[in-house]
């Protein structure tokens, strides 16, 4: 098509030259070298095209060496027309093909980076597991010691419970220090003569122990009441004895009140020289004789009637 | 290439000038072109599979173009320019398929540049996430 268009130019062109080789006026620039030339400066400008397309590259220049030596030898017009295009021609393709292999090495460099940016998520994924597995370890490690520690504390408690149960142990073992005995009213706290002022109602330091420890017991077992008796020997007049009987009676009722122990649920009761435990023939006999007796009641609180 | 376009020049020159010549040019025109033809046609049918009617449009129909006047020559006889126009239409066709495939090879980087910008870009949200 070019050629065609260019034929009138051409034709000029021709008769053009012709007078120039006339004249000898050689070194008028011819316009299709300059064209050619100036499409090959453009791309000789880039280092690029002649690394990445050296071959097609060296035709364009081959092909325009040869251009140039038409153009010196006077060649015709219409032959360096078309010498020109197609030295165009080649330079365009070495242009297309340094762009392919500059194109390849983009898309080397990418994939190569895709690759890596891949590696990264995977690794970054294995962190991110390996932090979650870290993180459920520790999870699983508190929850361990936690239940560890709340074992501990239900061995704790099993622990104050037992030494709780010991203490009553130990506290029903001093009621039987205390020569509680069982009988069967239940169990029953004898506390001597000597435990009170001759002839008084007054409850002496060495009875008080025995009343706080019998506190303490009524304190560990508030189901259990108690009954309180008063006796006393043959001496003296029955009036004066069930009166005695009946102080000393109140007088521990009172004692243990004063330890705490709620008024209900002790009873009093004086029977005078009714019920003699010896022979009040002897001072020994009588002086057993002389005593506060304390029932202790089941677990029901009933204490069973003196028959 | 550089020996036909010599001769050309020497046919072109001699037409100009000397008869002499002429015998010489008689020589070449003597047998017809065909395996220039052929083979231009072949590295057309080539840049059109490439996928130049998408990609170098242009450089497609200039070495079209440039085939049928070859052979428009060959039915006029006209060895000479059957062969210029042939030899032309192949030059056309490489650079439809050079262009054709230097657009795609452009087109594909660009495509997995983005994709991998992409791909960055997600993997640096993730661990702000984290």
């Amino acid at each position: 098509m070019n050629v065609l268009l260019n034929t009138p130019k051409i034709i000029t062109a021709c008769l053009v030259g012709s007078l120039s080789l006339l004249a000898g006026c050689a070194t008028t620039p011819n316009p299709e070298l300059e064209k050619a030339q100036k499409l090959y400066d453009e791309v000789q400008a880039d280092p690029q095209v002649m690394a990445k397309a050296p071959v097609a590259f060296v035709e364009a220049e081959e092909s325009l060496t040869e251009l140039k030596q038409l153009v010196d030898e006077g060649g015709d017009d219409l032959a360096i027309q078309r010498l020109s295009y197609e030295t165009q021609l080649k330079t365009k393709i070495a242009r297309e093909k340094a762009n392919t292999a500059i194109a390849s090495d983009t898309i080397a460099k990418a994939e190569a980076e895709r690759k890596q940016v891949l590696i990264d998520a995977r690794t970054l994924e294995a962190d991110t597991r390996a932090k979650q597995a870290i993180e459920a370890r520790l999870k699983a490690e508190e929850a361990l010691r936690e239940a560890e520690q709340s074992k501990l504390s239900m061995a704790e408690a099993q622990q104050s419970a037992a030494e709780a149960q010991a203490k009553a142990d130990e506290l029903a073992r001093q009621l039987a220090e205390l020569q509680a005995r069982p009988t069967e009213r239940g169990m029953v706290l004898t506390m001597g003569d000597v435990l009170f002022d001759y002839d008084k109602s007054d409850v002496k330091a060495g009875g008080m122990r025995i009343i706080s420890k019998l506190a303490r017991f009524l304190e560990k077992y508030p189901e259990r009441n108690i009954q309180i008796e008063g006796h006393t020997d043959s001496t003296g007049s029955d009036a004066y004895n069930l009166r005695l009987s009946e102080r000393r009676a109140e007088s521990v009722k009172r004692a243990l009140m004063y330890e705490g122990i709620k008024r209900d649920r002790m009873t009093t009761v004086g029977y005078g020289e009714q019920f003699p435990i010896a022979s009040n023939a002897t001072s020994s006999g009588r002086q057993q004789n002389r005593r506060v007796e304390i029932i202790i009641s089941d677990e029901t609180g009933a204490v069973k009637k003196r028959q | 290439m550089k020996i036909k376009n010599k001769n050309r020049t020497l046919i072109k020159n001699g037409a100009g000038a000397l008869g002499a010549v002429i015998l010489l040019g008689g020589c070449v025109q003597d047998i017809p072109p065909y395996e220039d033809l052929t083979r231009s046609s072949y590295v057309i049918k080539e840049a059109d599979e490439d996928g130049a009617r998408d990609f170098a449009p242009l450089e497609l129909r200039n070495a079209n173009k440039a085939l049928e006047k070859a052979k428009a020559a060959l039915k006029e006889e006209d060895y000479d320019e059957a062969r210029y126009y042939a030899g032309l239409a192949e030059l056309e066709a490489e650079n439809a398929k050079a262009k054709t495939e230097s657009v795609k090879r452009q087109k594909a980087a660009d495509e997995l540049t983005e994709s991998v910008r992409v791909l960055k870009e997600e993997l640096q949200r993730y661990q702000v996430d984290k």
